[in-house]
C-alpha cells in the first residue's frame, strides 16, 4: 500500500485491529478536548466552503447546508454532480485545479483520494477520533485506513438485508426466512412450484454484482480478505459452494433471466406486486416497497440475510475533506464535517435524523438507533432493532474493499460473475478469474 | 430482402423511441411488468406532470419522488428543473451555432478558394482533431475556463462546444462551398466586389441549405453533450439533468422517460422542419 502525507511510519507494524480498538480508547480518552475543538471552529465563521455532492435528494442537502450556514455564519456553495459520472467529474475538477472543499465521495475510492493528496487526512483535527470511537467496531475500518489516516466521514451506511413476501413464504409451508444460501434455494423452489415464476430477484447488473460477491461469500461463511488485503476466497471450499449455488440460482430459473440487466425499480415493483418472494438489497429498499402500495406491498417484511457464516455486508459512503484545505477554512470545513457526518455542536444527530426521515438510511453509530427522533423517523413496518443488531453484529464491511487498489477488482467482477451466471464458466473457473483479477488490480495493471 | 433489411433497420431504430414512449405513460408500479406489455394497460400522464412540476391527478405514490403523496418530506431527485434546463440548452445551442457558422464559414470559404502555405495541413488537421476524445480534452479547457472565471456558466459550455463543432462544419461547409461554381464569383468581381462583398452577397444565399444543415447538426451536438456538461457545470444542460434522474441505486425510469420525451421534443422538430436541407447539404457532392 502507498504512504501517505501524514505519519505513514506510526502504526505500520500494528495489527488494524489493535489500532481501530487503540484508535476507540484514544478516542473517549480526548473527549473532553473537543470543547477547545469547538472554539476554533467557532473562530472560523465568514468562510465560504465548497461543497461537492451527488444529485441525491438535492433539496434535503440544501436545507441541511443552510442550517448549519445559519448557525455558523458560514457560506457554503453547494455543486450538484449527477451521480451517473459524479466520479470522473470530480477527478477532473480536483485536476483540473477547482477542488472541493468538502465532497461526498463512493468509499472505495477514499484512500486512494488521501494518497493522492485530493482529500485530507483527519487525525488530529477536534473530535476526529472520537468520531471514529463512537462508530460500530465493525464499520470504522472504512474510515480509518490501514496506516491509522482518517480519510473520511460518513455519509451514509446501510446493509444489505433480505426483503421478503410473508404469505408466500408461509403458503409453501416454511415457518421461517431461509438461514442458508440452501434453503434459499429450497424455499424459492417450493414458491416457484407455487406459481410465482421467479422468486428471487436481486440488483445483479455488471456494476453492482460486486456487492452480492461479498454478501454470499459472507452467507457461506468465507472470509473473502485477509488482513493485509490478499485475497483468500479461492482456496477456501466454500467459495465454489456458494458460487455453485449462485449459478444454480439463475441457470434454475428462481431469478428472472433480465435480472442480469433489471434495476431497483424493477424488483421494487415486482414485489409490490406479487410477481418475487425475496429481494436482497439494501435495507431501505423496503421502504420503497411498501410506500409503492402494490397489491403486495402490505405482505413484505424484512430479515437478516442469514447464512452459515452469520453475516452480511455492510456499504455506505462518505465525505471528505479537500487535501489543500487550511487554516480557518480547515476549521470549518470540519465543523461543516462533523455536523454532516457525525453530530452538531449539541451532540445531536442532526443530519442523519433528516436522513432517515427521508430515505431511511442509517449512520453507523449506535447512538443513532437509540436516538429518539431516529426512532419516530423510521416508519413501524422497519425493524430498526433487526437493523442494529445487523450493524453490530452480523455484518462485515470487506475492509479491502476500500483499498485504493479495489476498484480495479470491481470494474472486473462483473464480466467474472455475468459469466458464471450465463454458464460460460464453471465455479472452480470463476474463483480463479477472480483471485486473478484481485492481483492484477494489486499490483497495479488491468484496468 | 432489401424490404426486410429495411424493416429491421427501422425497428432498430424506433424501438428504443417506443420504449422510452412507452414507459413514459408507464405508472412506476407498472414499470417491471413481465412480460413488457406494448403499451401499459392503464396509461398516466403523472410522470409529465411530476417532471414539470404539476400537481398529480393520481393518489399512488411513487417513493423518492411524489412527496405530496407519499408524504415525504423531498423528493430523491431534481423535478420542476426540466424546462429551465431546456431553456438554457437552447440558449448554449444557439450561441454555439451562431459562433461556429461565423467562424467556419469564413474558414471553409478560405479553404475552398485558396491555396495558400499550409492550408492542406490545415484541412488535415481539422479533419484529424475530431479524433482526440473528449475525455482528453477536458482537463485543459477547465483549466482554462477557471482562469477566465467562466466555469458554471454558459459561456464554458459555448466556448468549449464552439472548440469542437468547428471541425464539423468546416468539413462540411467547405465541401459545400467546393460544389458552388467559381464562374458566380468571377462574375461579382467583374462588378467590383471584394472577396468579403462576394462572400456576403453572392456566396452566402447560394449556401444557405449548407448553413442550415451544418447548423442544425452543430445544434443537435450541442444540445446531446454530457460530459463537459457534467465537468465544467452543475447540471446547467439537459443531459446533465436527465443524468441526475439515475441516483442512488434509485432509478426513475418512468421520470426520466418523460423528461426524455419533452427533452427530445426541439431537436426533433428542428430536424423536421429542416430536413430537406439537412439532405441536401449532406449529399452535395456525391454526384461528382
Amino acid at each position: 500500500m502507498e504512504s501517505t502525507e501524514n505519519g505513514s511510519s506510526l502504526n505500520l507494524n500494528m495489527d488494524r485491529r489493535t489500532l481501530l480498538k487503540s484508535m476507540g480508547v484514544a478516542g473517549l480518552a480526548s473527549a473532553p478536548l473537543l470543547n477547545s475543538g469547538m472554539m476554533s471552529a467557532a473562530e472560523a465563521a465568514g468562510q465560504t466552503i465548497n461543497f461537492t455532492a451527488w444529485e441525491y435528494q438535492p433539496d434535503t442537502i440544501k436545507s441541511l447546508v443552510a442550517n448549519w450556514s445559519k448557525q455558523t455564519k458560514n457560506k457554503v456553495n453547494i455543486s450538484f454532480i449527477p451521480n451517473v459520472g459524479y466520479t470522473a467529474g470530480i477527478q477532473a475538477r480536483q485536476r483540473g485545479g477547482k477542488p472541493a472543499d468538502v465532497f461526498y465521495n463512493f468509499a472505495y475510492n477514499s484512500q486512494k483520494f488521501v494518497n493522492q493528496k485530493w482529500a485530507a487526512d483527519l487525525r488530529g483535527l477536534p473530535g476526529a477520533e472520537k468520531m471514529v470511537a463512537d462508530m460500530f467496531p465493525s464499520a470504522r475500518s472504512r474510515f480509518v485506513a490501514e496506516n491509522g489516516a482518517i480519510v473520511s466521514a460518513p455519509y451514509f451506511s446501510a446493509v444489505h438485508m433480505l426483503q421478503y413476501n410473508k404469505k408466500m413464504v408461509a403458503a409453501a409451508g416454511f415457518n421461517s426466512t431461509p438461514n442458508s444460501l440452501q434453503e434459499t434455494y429450497d424455499q424459492c423452489k417450493k414458491i416457484k412450484a407455487n406459481g410465482v415464476e421467479s422468486p428471487y430477484v436481486a440488483y445483479w447488473v455488471k456494476d453492482f454484482v460486486e456487492e452480492y460477491l461479498h454478501v454470499y461469500l459472507l452467507a457461506g461463511n468465507v472470509q473473502p480478505f485477509d488482513k493485509k488485503g490478499d485475497p483468500i476466497f479461492m482456496d477456501d471450499p466454500k467459495t465454489l459452494d456458494v458460487l455453485n449455488w449462485w449459478q444454480a440460482m439463475y441457470k434454475d430459473g428462481m431469478t428472472p433471466k433480465s435480472v442480469l440487466t433489471d434495476d431497483p425499480g424493477k424488483h421494487t415493483s415486482s414485489m409490490a406486486n406479487g410477481q418475487a418472494a425475496f429481494y436482497a438489497l439494501h435495507h431501505y429498499f423496503l421502504r420503497d416497497i411498501v410506500e409503492s402500495k402494490g397489491p403486495s406491498s402490505g405482505d413484505i417484511s424484512q430479515a437478516k440475510i442469514v447464512g452459515t457464516g452469520g453475516k452480511t455486508l455492510q456499504m455506505g459512503e462518505v465525505i471528505q475533506m479537500g487535501g489543500k484545505v487550511t487554516g480557518a477554512k480547515k476549521a470549518a470545513a470540519w465543523d461543516f464535517m462533523k455536523t454532516y457526518g457525525y453530530k452538531d455542536k449539541s451532540g445531536k444527530f442532526t443530519t442523519f435524523q433528516k436522513w432517515a426521515a427521508s430515505g431511511a438510511l442509517c449512520a453507523p453509530y449506535p447512538g443513532f438507533f437509540t436516538d429518539p427522533k431516529v426512532i419516530a423517523a423510521f416508519p413501524d413496518y422497519m425493524d430498526l432493532s433487526l437493523i442494529k443488531d445487523t450493524f453490530q453484529n452480523a455484518s462485515d464491511i470487506v475492509p479491502a474493499r476500500t483499498s485504493p487498489w479495489y476498484q480495479g477488482f470491481q470494474a472486473q467482477c462483473g464480466t467474472i460473475i455475468h459469466d458464471l451466471l450465463l454458464g460460460n464458466s464453471n465455479a472452480r473457473a470463476t474463483a480463479n478469474a477472480l483471485a486473478i483479477a484481485c492481483k492484477t488490480a494489486k499490483s497495479g495493471s488491468g484496468l | 430482402m432489401i424490404y426486410s433489411a429495411a424493416a429491421v433497420f427501422v425497428v432498430w431504430i424506433l424501438f428504443p423511441i417506443w420504449y422510452t414512449l412507452s414507459s413514459s405513460f408507464t405508472k412506476p408500479s407498472e414499470i417491471g411488468a413481465r412480460p413488457t406489455p406494448f403499451w401499459p394497460a392503464s396509461p398516466t400522464l403523472d410522470n409529465y406532470r411530476l417532471v414539470l412540476g404539476i400537481p398529480t391527478k393520481d393518489q399512488e405514490c411513487i417513493p423518492g419522488i411524489d412527496i405530496v403523496n407519499c408524504g415525504a418530506a423531498a423528493s430523491n431527485v431534481s423535478v420542476n428543473k426540466l424546462v429551465d434546463t431546456m431553456f438554457n440548452s437552447f440558449i448554449v445551442g444557439a450561441a454555439v451555432v451562431f459562433f461556429t457558422l461565423l467562424i467556419s464559414t469564413i474558414a471553409a470559404y478560405s479553404l475552398s478558394r485558396y491555396r495558400f502555405a499550409g492550408s492542406v495541413f490545415f484541412l488535415n488537421f481539422t479533419i484529424l482533431s475530431r479524433i482526440v476524445p473528449g475525455l482528453v480534452l477536458v482537463a485543459p479547457i477547465f483549466i482554462f475556463l477557471r482562469v477566465l472565471n467562466l466555469l458554471n456558466t454558459p459561456w464554458a459550455l459555448i466556448i468549449s462546444y464552439t472548440s469542437f463543432t468547428l471541425p464539423l462544419a468546416i468539413i462540411i461547409l467547405k465541401n459545400y462551398f467546393d460544389q458552388i461554381s467559381i464562374d458566380l464569383e468571377e462574375a461579382a468581381a467583374l462588378d467590383g466586389a471584394g472577396r468579403l462583398q462576394t462572400l456576403k452577397l453572392v456566396i452566402l444565399p447560394v449556401a444557405v441549405p449548407g448553413l442550415i444543415a451544418t447548423g442544425v447538426l452543430v445544434f443537435l451536438e450541442s444540445w446531446s453533450e454530457f460530459f463537459f456538461a457534467l465537468v465544467l457545470t452543475d447540471s446547467y444542460t439537459v443531459p446533465a439533468l436527465l443524468a441526475g434522474f439515475l441516483s442512488m441505486q434509485t432509478f426513475n425510469w418512468t421520470l426520466l422517460s418523460a423528461a426524455t420525451i419533452i427533452a427530445i421534443i426541439p431537436p426533433v422538430l428542428l430536424v423536421m422542419i429542416f430536413q430537406k436541407y439537412i439532405v441536401t447539404a449532406l449529399a452535395s457532392g456525391t454526384g461528382k
